[in-house]
């Protein structure tokens, strides 16, 4: 692990490069400054990674890398190409981080079950999280993103690993930067495509706070599911649904943490 | 008789020669310790134990010949909940990924009063050969008749030649010491 002066470097840089790259508006710029900052802010958190990871949680900066360039071929690549990488990635992380525990924990049975069903789980979220981030604009979507990433960083420090939350808090400093990029664009949507980082940082770190830490299923299923909040922001325009929608993301991330302290 | 003396005189001569066996102790957990301390914040020792581990051991007369140990890593209790939680996890032992520590001796050799003994520990999925000072603490009856063996182990290691580096050296130290107290029966 780096020294912390190093890694609150590292965060700030994170937060700089998503900033700076997604003030544009362009997608394939955001992707990449949102994977470029998840990358050294992990490695500023983490230490520089061990190929192939020695240990589950190195998983969470291969799969922001991962994404990185998922983001970038997306800008570029036909649909149906994005959702099948997308679907191989999604597979690949979850079995990557489950992969240690067989069969000491899990049998072969119980691990192919588990690694299907929450692939499948995660796929169906990373839709969910396109769908609804083309229809929420500017800002709203990337403060949602950021209230999420907190109160993630937040249920790992409650869940035991001060390591796992330093690397939430690399998600979250990205976000801030993202947010900063996105204020000025009122109009502007985004989808999930140059979160692909973000996505699947989140989905390696609620995998390990869960499997590997003492975080709560009930917590990780409360995050997962926190995004559905953010469709009271679609209600209407104007500050009053979004304001309602920070409210709903609110409770549930506040009862994900509630679940995660006690 | 010729044949039937000359080979009594020379099982006089051998006899002394073949060494004696080994004996095999399974260690009496009841009776037995593994405690470690570490420095916390470059200050004070921080000190904690784990409760569940098995091990035997084998002895030729008074002197050990061969250790082997498996400790369980979720068991390390340090009195402290929360702390025991946090090593546990993904920041330390990594307890669920890493579930066991084991150590197999290799080589004994006695070093004054008493034993070095040399093996491979394997600790957060990492496998570094080590060298405990063993220090045969007594050998006599049980309480039910049988032969009983104690011995003290002390071993000194980095945390970080393990992969175990959060927090090293400032916020938790690096040098880990090990103390191993163990009785065994036959």
């Amino acid at each position: 692990m780096f020294p912390t002066s190093f890694f609150v470097l590292g965060l700030s840089l994170s937060a700089l490069l998503a900033w700076a790259f997604s003030w544009g508006g362009h997608r394939t710029l955001t992707a990449l400054g949102v994977g470029a900052g998840c990358a050294i802010g992990l490695i500023a958190a983490g230490g520089w990674l061990g190929l192939p990871p020695s240990e589950a949680w190195g998983v969470v900066s291969i799969a922001a890398i991962a994404g990185a360039v998922l983001g970038l071929i997306e800008g570029v690549a036909p649909v149906v190409v994005t959702w099948g990488l997308r679907f191989l990635v999604v597979q690949a992380v979850v079995g990557l981080v489950l992969r240690p525990l067989t069969p000491d924990t899990f049998s072969i049975d119980t691990a192919a079950l588990r690694w299907s069903g929450l692939s499948a789980a995660a796929f169906l979220v990373w839709w969910h999280l396109d769908r609804l981030g083309e229809r929420l604009q500017g800002a709203a979507w990337p403060i949602a993103w950021w209230m999420i990433g907190v109160g993630t960083a937040v249920v790992l420090v409650m869940g035991g690993s001060l390591r796992l939350g330093q690397l939430g808090m690399v998600t979250a400093s990205v976000l801030t930067g993202l947010v900063l990029g996105s204020l000025p664009k009122r109009n502007r949507t985004m989808g999930a495509g140059p979160l692909a980082s973000i996505v699947l940082s989140w989905l390696g770190l609620l995998l390990n706070g869960t499997f590997y830490n003492e975080v709560p299923e009930a917590s990780v299923a409360l995050l997962a599911c926190a995004p559905c909040a953010c469709w009271v922001g679609c209600l209407g325009q104007g500050w009053k649904p979004k304001l309602a929608m920070t409210a709903a993301l609110t409770v549930v991330i506040g009862a994900a943490i509630v679940f995660a302290a006690i | 008789m010729i044949a039937r003396a000359l080979t009594a005189a020379l099982s006089f001569l051998v006899v002394p020669l073949v060494a004696k066996e080994a004996d095999t102790y399974k260690v009496d957990t009841v009776h037995s310790s593994i405690v470690f301390r570490v420095k916390h914040m470059n200050t004070s020792y921080a000190w904690g134990r784990f409760n569940d581990f098995t091990g035997t051991f084998a002895m030729e007369g008074d002197t050990p010949s061969a250790f082997d140990f498996t400790v369980k890593a979720a068991s390390v209790d340090t009195a402290n909940e929360k702390r025991d939680t946090h090593l546990k996890g993904a920041d330390f032992f990594n307890a669920r990924q890493f579930p066991t520590m084991t150590f197999k001796s290799k080589d004994v050799r006695k070093a004054g009063n008493a034993y070095d003994v040399t093996g491979d520990l394997t600790l957060h999925g990492v496998t570094k050969s080590v060298t405990a000072k063993v220090e045969v603490t007594g050998t006599g009856k049980g309480p039910t008749g049988g032969t009983i063996a104690g011995f003290e182990a002390t071993l000194e290691i980095k945390r970080t030649d393990f992969g175990m580096s959060y927090g090293a050296p400032n916020m938790l130290g690096d040098d880990v010491r090990i103390i191993v107290s163990v009785e065994g029966g036959k």
